[in-house]
C-alpha cells in the first residue's frame, strides 16, 4: 500500500507543470541628453530652462513642459520608422528627426514580446543645436543609457 | 525464476532508493572484484582475488542480440491523463549485446498546449533516443535479468509549433496582440540515465529510469518554448530531470 502511494506521488509530481507568471518588463524609451561645450572645449550637461518638448507626428501624442532639465525620455512608436520632436525654448524652436528600425524582442512565455529599436539616423534643425550624436543606437530596456546627445551651440 | 508476487512491488520501489545511494560504489565493485561470477557451465563460484580458482574452460564466444525487450512508459500515459498541458507517449526497444551491455532505442511523440495570459500556441513533437545501458551485476542464475544500470543517450526531436498569439508589451502606446507564424525546429540533447529492471513474471519486466538531459543546441528554443517537448520534457529547463516507469516484454533466447 505504501509502495503504491509512493509511486502515485512520483507520478503526480511528474505531471505538475508550473504556470508562467509575468514580471512586468522594463519600459523601453529613448533618452536625449542636452549638452554643450564649455570654455575648455569639454562636453558638459546644459540644463534647458522653461522648455517645451513635443512630437509633431499626428499619430504620437507627446508633450512635456519642464522648468529645467538636462535630459528627456521620449517613446518611439513601433509601427512607424521616423519620429519628429520639437524642442521649444525661449523663442527658439528646434526639430529633431529620429529614423529608426523597430525589432521584436521576446521577453518570456509569461509576458510575450516588447519592441526594441535601432536608431539609424538623426537630423535636426540648426537654430540653436550644434549637432546631435548617436551615443547608443540600440534602444532597449537597459536603464540609465543616453541614446542621443543633443549638443547646443 | 521470478520473485514472489507479494514482494515484487516492494523490491521494485526499494530498487529506486538503493540504486541512488549505492550505484557508484557497486559499479566500481562490479568492474574489479565481484563476489559472484558465472562460470562456463553457469555454476556459481566464489571469486577470491587472492586465491583465484583456476577454471579450465574453453572460452565460449558470446552471442549477441539473442534476447530483446520492448516496452512502454506507463508513467507518461498516466501523467498525460492528469494534465491538459501535454499528452505524450514513449516506448522502448533494447537488445542485449553482452550480459552487461544493452543497446537501447527509444521513441515517442507529444502534443503540448501553451495557454498563458500573454502567449498561446499548440505544438507537436516526436523524438528518437539511442544509446546503451551498462549493467552493474553478474547474473545470479542462468537467464537472470534483474539488474541495475547506468547509461547514456543521444536524443533528437523534431518540433512543430502552430501559429502563436502573443501580447506585444507597450506601456506608452498600449499593448496589442500579435500573431507569430508557425515554426519548426530540430533539437538535440544528451541524457545520462540510471535505473533498474526486474522480471515480475516470465518475460514480463517492470523498470524505472531517471534521466538528466541537457540540450546541445539550446539557443534554438529561446522564443516561444513549448510546455513539453517529446523525449526531453519541460523544454524551458536546461538541464532537466525526468523519470520513466516501464512495463516491458522480453523475447528471444537467454
Amino acid at each position: 500500500m505504501r509502495a503504491l502511494l509512493f509511486l502515485s506521488i512520483i507520478i503526480l509530481i511528474g505531471a505538475c507543470a508550473k504556470k508562467e507568471f509575468c514580471i512586468t518588463p522594463s519600459p523601453v524609451y529613448t533618452t536625449l541628453a542636452f549638452k554643450t561645450y564649455n570654455t575648455k572645449n569639454v562636453l558638459v550637461d546644459t540644463p534647458l530652462q522653461n522648455v517645451d518638448i513635443y512630437s509633431i507626428d499626428p499619430e504620437v501624442i507627446f508633450y512635456e513642459n519642464l522648468e529645467s532639465t538636462i535630459s528627456e525620455r521620449v517613446y518611439l512608436k513601433r509601427d512607424i520608422t521616423k519620429q519628429e520632436f520639437v524642442i521649444f525654448q525661449g523663442n527658439r524652436r528646434d526639430t529633431i528627426s529620429v529614423f529608426y528600425k523597430p525589432e521584436l524582442n521576446f521577453v518570456s512565455n509569461g509576458c510575450g514580446y516588447q519592441t526594441f529599436f535601432t536608431i539609424e539616423n538623426v537630423t535636426f534643425g540648426s537654430q540653436s543645436i550644434d549637432s546631435v550624436k548617436i551615443n547608443n543606437a540600440l534602444v532597449n530596456d537597459a536603464p540609465k543609457t543616453y541614446h542621443l546627445e543633443v549638443i547646443y551651440k | 525464476m521470478t520473485h514472489p508476487k507479494h514482494i515484487t512491488l516492494k523490491l521494485f520501489i526499494s530498487s529506486i532508493f538503493c540504486t541512488f545511494f549505492f550505484s557508484a560504489s557497486l559499479f566500481a565493485q562490479s568492474n574489479s572484484d565481484s563476489i559472484l561470477v558465472r562460470s562456463a557451465d553457469s555454476i556459481l563460484v566464489k571469486n577470491d582475488t587472492t586465491t583465484a580458482l583456476k577454471i579450465d574452460s574453453v572460452k565460449v564466444k558470446e552471442k549477441h542480440f539473442q534476447y530483446f525487450r520492448v516496452g512502454v512508459d506507463v508513467s507518461k500515459i498516466i501523467r498525460s491523463s492528469l494534465t491538459n498541458k501535454y499528452s505524450t507517449f514513449e516506448f522502448l526497444a533494447e537488445g542485449i549485446w553482452k550480459s552487461n551491455l544493452h543497446y537501447v532505442a527509444e521513441g515517442g511523440f507529444a502534443t503540448a498546449n501553451t495557454f498563458g495570459d500573454n502567449v498561446s500556441f499548440t505544438s507537436t513533437s516526436y523524438f528518437t533516443r539511442i544509446g546503451f545501458d551498462k549493467y552493474f551485476f553478474g547474473s545470479l542464475y542462468k537467464g537472470d535479468l534483474d539488474n541495475a544500470f547506468i547509461g547514456a543517450r543521444f536524443g533528437w526531436a523534431h518540433h512543430d509549433r502552430a501559429e502563436a498569439t502573443a501580447t506585444l508589451w507597450d506601456p506608452f502606446y498600449g499593448n496589442t496582440i500579435i500573431t507569430m507564424p508557425p515554426a519548426s525546429q530540430n533539437l538535440y540533447w544528451i541524457s545520462l540515465t540510471g535505473g533498474f529492471r526486474m522480471e515480475v513474471i516470465k518475460n514480463v519486466f517492470l523498470g524505472w529510469n531517471i534521466r538528466g538531459k541537457f540540450f546541445l543546441n539550446p539557443r534554438t528554443f529561446q522564443e516561444l518554448t513549448p510546455e513539453y517537448l517529446a523525449g526531453y520534457g519541460a523544454a524551458k529547463k536546461q538541464p532537466v530531470f525526468d523519470y520513466n516507469l516501464y512495463l516491458l516484454y522480453g523475447f528471444g533466447k537467454r
